[in-house]
């Protein structure tokens, strides 16, 4: 996949431009989920923007069916909004209570399946099928949300944890791909694993 | 017995070799080794998690903004602001109803590349507020008839050095709505993709209208309840395949739909 050779540090920084337009870069998680429980709407534009790429992907990996993922990232919204006077932003962050959600839903989705696969048996009198096997719903969110914290990571800490993640290179080759000095590409690294492990924790996913 | 340095131990998680010393304290130190099996777990969970999380469908979004009946429902709080565009807008006195309390922002010159709609983007950001339409339609693409009747047509004006000819985007009237058909074959292949935009003239509100394959000619829906009077602004740019909807700022064509 080419995703690691786009010019490094541009896309999601814009440290010029301060707010970005629709998406006010300056704006918390946290305000984010304040005016989202108050029911406005644009906190709901900025909740989907932020985390629907988070509950997709989760959704997608665990149903592996693009149809019922994108129906569950539509449920997950609604259901969130509509439930948003149920939410406690002292009791955790508003991507950790919509991952809540989507688990519930994905967790409907198996259900509903082997509901009808048991169904079928009965109906046309075979022997009962095996149920299908939830898959690890805990680890893929953990996955995902993973992902996303390592995508908020800023440059150039995101570039070499991509480049020791996914293209296995040891902290003195990445160092010499980017010309750093190598203390500093193993700082990064080092804060970087803990700040992902923080978000780990945070949003109480079980390791 | 002084314990490893916290950065080896992070490089130990991630499979890499180190020297003696810090294995031998690693064989006997309950505390390092701890410490080195959440970071281990961090790395594995990493190395399964997806590079970019998959973005959902276009149509999601739209769905959600139906089902909560949330849908056409203008932000009309913004509608007063009226920035100036670069390009020869429109008679912006017959395009947009004079109101009181006008806040007339100017906008970056044109010819700064990459910087369009970063331009547009800090102008809206400026309007604290500025709400975002997202009415996302179904995949653009669908192909028209020709007897679609030409209601408005721009120049999209190349932003940056690598584009050598304008694009043009024209509205048709079609039974089906309107539609707007977006030549950009002058756009070179690009990582990414590029996504077609419909932006109000106070640049407070952006709609997607879809995706376009490089060098080619797409046609797009108008999205109900959105009029090209509106949103005459006719934008092009360059996505990251990141999973944000936002625009990325990095506008590559842009024109002023003329009636
Ligand atoms: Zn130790």
């Amino acid at each position: 996949m080419s995703v690691l050779t786009l010019p490094p540090a541009v896309r999601r920084t814009a440290p010029t431009f301060g707010t970005i337009g629709v998406v006010l870069t300056d704006v918390t998680d946290a305000q984010v989920a304040a005016g989202f429980r108050d029911g406005d709407e644009q906190a709901l534009n900025e909740a989907y923007r932020r985390w629907s790429g988070l509950v997709h992907a989760t959704a997608l990996r665990a149903t592996g069916n693009p149809e019922d993922a994108a129906d569950i990232t539509q449920t997950v919204f609604v259901n969130a909004w509509r439930g948003r006077g149920t939410y406690r932003p002292e009791a955790g962050s508003l991507p950790g209570w919509l991952m809540t959600i989507t688990r519930r839903r994905i967790a409907d989705h198996w259900e509903s399946r082997s509901r009808d696969a048991r169904t079928r048996a009965a109906v046309e009198a075979t022997e009962p099928v095996e149920e299908a096997v939830p898959p690890e719903v805990e680890r893929i969110a953990a996955q995902m949300l993973l992902a996303d914290e390592l995508d908020r990571l800023g440059e150039p800490a995101r570039r070499i944890v991509r480049m020791a993640f996914y293209e296995d290179l040891t902290h003195s080759q990445i160092a010499d791909r980017l010309q750093m000095p190598i203390g500093t590409v193993k700082s990064h690294i080092r804060r970087s694993l803990d700040r992902l492990r923080a978000r780990m924790v945070v949003e109480d996913v079980a390791l | 017995m002084s314990h490893s340095d916290p950065t080896t131990l992070a490089l130990v998680a991630l499979g890499e070799d180190i020297d003696p010393a810090d294995a031998a304290h690693l064989a006997q130190c309950e505390q390092c080794l701890t410490e080195v099996a959440e970071l281990t777990e961090v790395v594995t969970l990493g190395r399964e998690a997806p590079i970019e999380l998959a973005p959902a469908p276009e149509h999601v979004w739209a769905g959600i903004r139906a089902e909560l009946g949330l849908l056409g429902a203008p932000e009309g709080s913004d509608r007063g602001r009226v920035l100036t565009l670069p390009t020869a807008a429109p008679a912006p006195a017959a395009e947009v109803p004079p109101q009181p309390d006008t806040t007339v922002v100017p906008m970056r010159p044109r010819r700064r590349p990459m910087l369009g709609v970063a331009a547009v983007a800090a102008a809206a950001g400026a309007l604290v507020g500025g709400g975002l339409v997202w009415a996302a339609v179904d995949e653009g693409g669908q192909p028209i008839g020709p007897q679609g009747q030409l209601v408005a047509q721009a120049v999209l004006d190349p932003l940056t050095a690598d584009v050598a000819q304008p694009g043009q985007a024209e509205v048709l009237d079609s039974p089906d709505g309107q539609v707007i058909r977006v030549d950009a074959t002058a756009l070179p292949a690009r990582d990414g993709f590029y996504e077609v935009w419909l932006i109000d003239e106070g640049v407070t509100k952006l709609v997607a209208l879809g995706a376009l394959p490089a060098g080619s000619v797409g046609t797009f829906t108008v999205p109900p309840g959105i009029s090209i009077e509106d949103f005459p602004v006719v934008d092009i740019s360059l996505e990251p395949l990141d999973g944000d909807p936002a625009h990325s700022k990095e506008s590559l064509m842009r024109g002023v739909l003329e009636v």
